[in-house]
């Protein structure tokens, strides 16, 4: 197993290079280039556009370009932003927060309300109830997550009032006490957590509602009502266990995604989150920023796969790797 | 007597305290700040938060003049080859240091030192000698008289004694976290959230009344009126439907006041002028006969904007109230097309010379729904007199390294933000037509050329206004742009706060008298200013 789990590690070295080495190509290939957009200005010479260029390497073959990267980043420097001259990975860092802990809650809330619903809608299948939450999960996948979030900012922001419109803090979050500005940061975070879990909602419920009708469908449940037992023990001892099993999957894909954001939520909300970031570093063609949240993401992506793969042999005993 | 008594009383407190201190002031902000050093600001987003930080030798008052800022006063010698500037004594930076001439110095050599990347080192470079004469006084001489050189002081002076020994400005924890000589000093900077500033009791000119600027950072026009309606910002840009439609709902005609005024940017068709379709006069000027743009500003602006007349903007002084647009007219544009062996020789209800059909297409930049609705309206506006127009839209740094530069353009739909000197030689002058500079349309008129070159040595204001007013006419008759509108900059203010005092200039421009009566004020931090 340990040699197993070093392998895999070893093997995503080469993988990384080559996923950097495309991805550097590629962003250098497409037209236009990081000086060209913010000097777009009359008062600006041809001279400073040169001068810039050399300034930040850009005037070298690209292949160069990469081995100068990739020997900053073996000593984990992601290098400088060309926009605003800050560290990338600091950039990346303010970042990450805010878009981990809105993802991992509208995760949780996901989790905790859609396979409930599921699981109840598939116990009472075709009934009002059953009816009523498949028609209100669809309604959810339907609705473009940018028109909900301003119709309840419309109606819950600025009509009611409960709830902050933008942003993830009030003005004078900084002279509060730990426990407000924790409290303010939920509050603000509330609504794209639930606007942001609403659409996300039929997936999972539909899923847990059929496997969990699949099971209930199994022999062994039918002879265990068959035997007398009480339908409470038969479900969440014996009809709940493989309904559960696949969430590790989707657990592990869904690693990588915590750390991306979506640019239109984002930005509807006023929320510096990761998906803004890397939008605008693609805009500004910010090449170290775009390299460092793309290495980042793929890094991710093949840790997700990897813990998913050895949490199945954890979960699943029939799953075993050798060597 | 009694009501006289009651008017004395009522005015009691204001004579007393004459305006209350306190409050802050949120400004919400579409785009993000990147960098807060004047010289390398070259966005309008971090522009503006440096003007509360910085400031020039010189400055706009509230009829857009110049008028000392750090200068006290200022003299040209020589017929404006010389510039000398008095500095204001006793002016100190955040951190207490004395501003001086050697500032002065400073921020000059880094504007025309090659490893800082600013913008705006072209009007510098054309200064001979700077000279300090004594610790309040500088001297410049200029290779030759240059008018708008004295225009280009109002950018912000930065402290030599802190940047000194910097050597990347870009990257400097100054960049995040400035200091000025300015009304308000730095405070703090959230990314992509907001930028806190807080008064400075020691402002030369006198400590303001509001105690805190707070830039909120709202990339969306939607939800930023939506922080209006539930008071969330207290000053915002409007689009023309929020301004005219949006603007009516309670909350918001109870607590903003609305602010129009003519922006200082236009747009306009430009087209390439070395492209055999378009080098005949006449075609251009049949083009702008058929394009009904009072159509397009009802459509697109909601009324809100202004027909075009050329390179100027009507609060600019070199603007010439005078000078009337063409009328729209698609008869004249059909002659002047005919005169120019246009007809339409199939009958197919579109025009062709010597076969060869009258199409284009016009290509206009991602992002700017605008824009790409004014090229629709143009569209079908040139359909009418038997042109067919294609449209492609294209992400903007594509648009500037392939279409622009390369000119692989038939006619660009775009717009120019001028600054408020008037002087439009790197957009007319035919010397300015390589790859990166900004006469990409190939405009080439000698008279223009010579009128340019004239008015930039020319320091009297009316004189150069003539000229200038010369240059407009030519460029108008030649139509190297089709010039289509300037819009209205629409805005809003909350209304708790007093003082304000609109004018030619905006109504920004005595921000440090305006002020909150004290049982209005709404952001009330014990703070240390």
């Amino acid at each position: 197993m340990l040699r197993y789990i070093i392998k895999r590690l070893v093997n995503m070295v080469p993988l990384l290079i080559g996923i950097s080495f495309v991805s550097f190509l590629v962003i250098h290939l497409a037209p236009g280039s990081p000086t060209s957009i913010s000097l777009f200005n009359p008062k600006i010479s041809l001279e400073a556009r040169e001068k810039l260029n050399k300034l930040y390497g850009l005037d070298k073959p690209v292949h160069i370009q990469y081995f100068n990267w990739l020997k900053d980043i073996l000593k984990f420097d992601f290098g400088y932003s060309l926009v605003d001259g800050r560290k990338v990975s600091s950039k990346i860092l303010e970042r990450l927060p805010v878009t981990l802990t809105i993802n991992i809650l509208s995760l949780l809330v996901i989790f905790f309300t859609a396979i409930p619903l599921g699981l109840y809608s598939g116990w009472k299948k075709g009934s009002f109830f059953d009816r009523f939450t498949t028609l209100f999960v669809f309604i959810g996948f339907a609705t473009p997550s940018f028109w909900l979030a301003l119709l309840s900012m419309q109606f819950l922001g600025v009509k009611l009032g409960w709830f902050p419109i933008s942003g993830i803090t009030s003005i004078d979050f900084e002279y509060f006490p730990w426990y407000k500005k924790a409290l303010d940061f939920l509050w603000h975070i509330s609504l794209p957590v639930l606007v942001a879990s609403f659409g996300s909602l039929a997936g999972l419920s539909r899923y847990s509602r059929e496997k969990f009708l699949e099971v209930l469908d199994k022999e062994y449940i039918r002879a265990a009502f068959a035997k007398g037992l009480p339908s409470s023990q038969i479900i969440y001892k014996h009809a709940l266990k493989p309904v559960f099993l696949p969430v590790i999957t989707i657990l592990g894909l869904s690693v990588p995604g915590l750390l991306g954001g979506s640019v239109i939520f984002e930005t509807i909300f006023s929320i510096p989150g990761m998906g803004r970031l890397f939008y605008e570093g693609v805009m500004m063609r910010d090449y170290p920023l775009i390299m460092g949240l793309l290495v980042i993401g793929a890094f991710l992506t093949l840790l997700g796969n990897f813990l998913a793969d050895l949490a199945y042999t954890w979960a699943d005993p029939r799953i075993k790797y050798s060597k | 007597m009694k009501n006289f008594f009651f008017f004395i009383f009522s005015f009691l407190p204001y004579l007393v305290f004459p305006q209350d201190r306190g409050d802050a002031i949120i400004i919400g902000s579409i785009a993000s700040p990147r960098v807060l050093i004047p010289i390398l600001a070259s966005d309008s987003a971090s522009a503006e938060v440096c003007s509360f930080i910085f400031n020039g030798l010189l400055k706009y008052d509230k009829n857009l003049n110049l008028v000392g800022d750090l200068a006290q006063t200022w003299q040209t010698e020589e017929e404006g080859k010389v510039i000398i500037f008095h500095l204001r004594k006793g002016v100190l930076w955040h951190d207490g240091k004395e501003f001086s001439a050697y500032d002065v110095e400073f921020t000059y050599k880094k504007l025309i030192d090659p490893n800082t990347p600013t913008p705006y080192s072209g009007d510098f470079e054309r200064i001979e000698n700077l000279e300090i004469l004594d610790r309040y006084t500088v001297k410049i001489t200029y290779k030759e008289p240059f008018s708008p050189g004295l225009a280009s002081w109002t950018m912000g002076i930065i402290p030599k004694h802190i940047l000194e020994k910097e050597e990347n400005l870009l990257s400097s924890k100054f960049s995040r976290n400035p200091i000025g000589t300015g009304p308000y000093k730095f405070k703090k900077w959230i990314a992509q959230e907001k930028i806190e500033l807080v008064v400075n009791e020691d402002y030369f000119e006198k400590r303001p009344n509001i105690d805190r600027v707070i830039f909120r950072i709202i990339p969306d026009t939607a939800t930023l009126f939506l922080e209006v309606l539930a008071q969330g910002v207290d000053s915002s840009g409007l689009t023309p439907l929020q301004f005219l439609k949006h603007s009516q709902a309670p909350q918001f005609k109870k607590n903003y006041i609305k602010f129009r005024y003519p922006s200082n940017s236009f747009l306009y068709l430009g087209y390439n002028l070395n492209n055999p379709l378009f080098k005949d006069k006449k075609v251009r000027q049949a083009l702008n006969y058929a394009v009904n743009k009072e159509e397009i500003i009802k459509a697109v602006l909601l009324g809100e904007g202004k027909v075009s007349t050329g390179p100027f903007t009507p609060e600019s002084w070199a603007y010439d109230p005078g000078f009337k647009p063409a009328e729209f007219s698609p008869e004249k544009a059909k002659t002047l097309l005919f005169e120019a062996g246009f007809k339409d020789e199939d009958g197919d209800g579109f025009l062709e010379r010597k076969g060869e059909p009258f199409k284009f297409t016009i290509i206009t930049n991602q992002g700017n729904l605008e824009r790409q609705r004014v090229a629709e309206i143009i569209q079908a506006q040139l359909r009418n007199i038997g042109i067919k127009v294609e449209i492609k839209v294209v992400e903007w740094s594509v648009f500037i390294d392939e279409i622009i530069r390369k000119r692989k353009f038939e006619t660009v739909l775009l717009g120019w933000s001028l600054s408020r000197d008037p002087d439009i030689y790197d957009i007319f002058h035919s010397s300015k037509t390589s790859p990166s500079d900004f006469n990409f349309v190939g405009y080439n008129n000698p008279e223009v050329d010579k009128l340019l070159v004239e008015a930039r040595k020319t320091f009297d204001r009316q004189k150069r206004k003539q000229l200038y007013q010369r240059i407009n006419r030519l460029i108008y008759e030649d139509q190297p742009y089709m010039f289509i509108y300037i819009p209205n900059s629409l805005s809003c203010l909350h209304q708790r706060f007093r003082g304000v005092k609109p004018a030619k200039g905006g109504y920004w421009y005595n921000f440090i008298d305006w002020w909150v009566p004290l049982k209005e004020q709404k952001y009330k931090i014990e703070f240390k200013g």
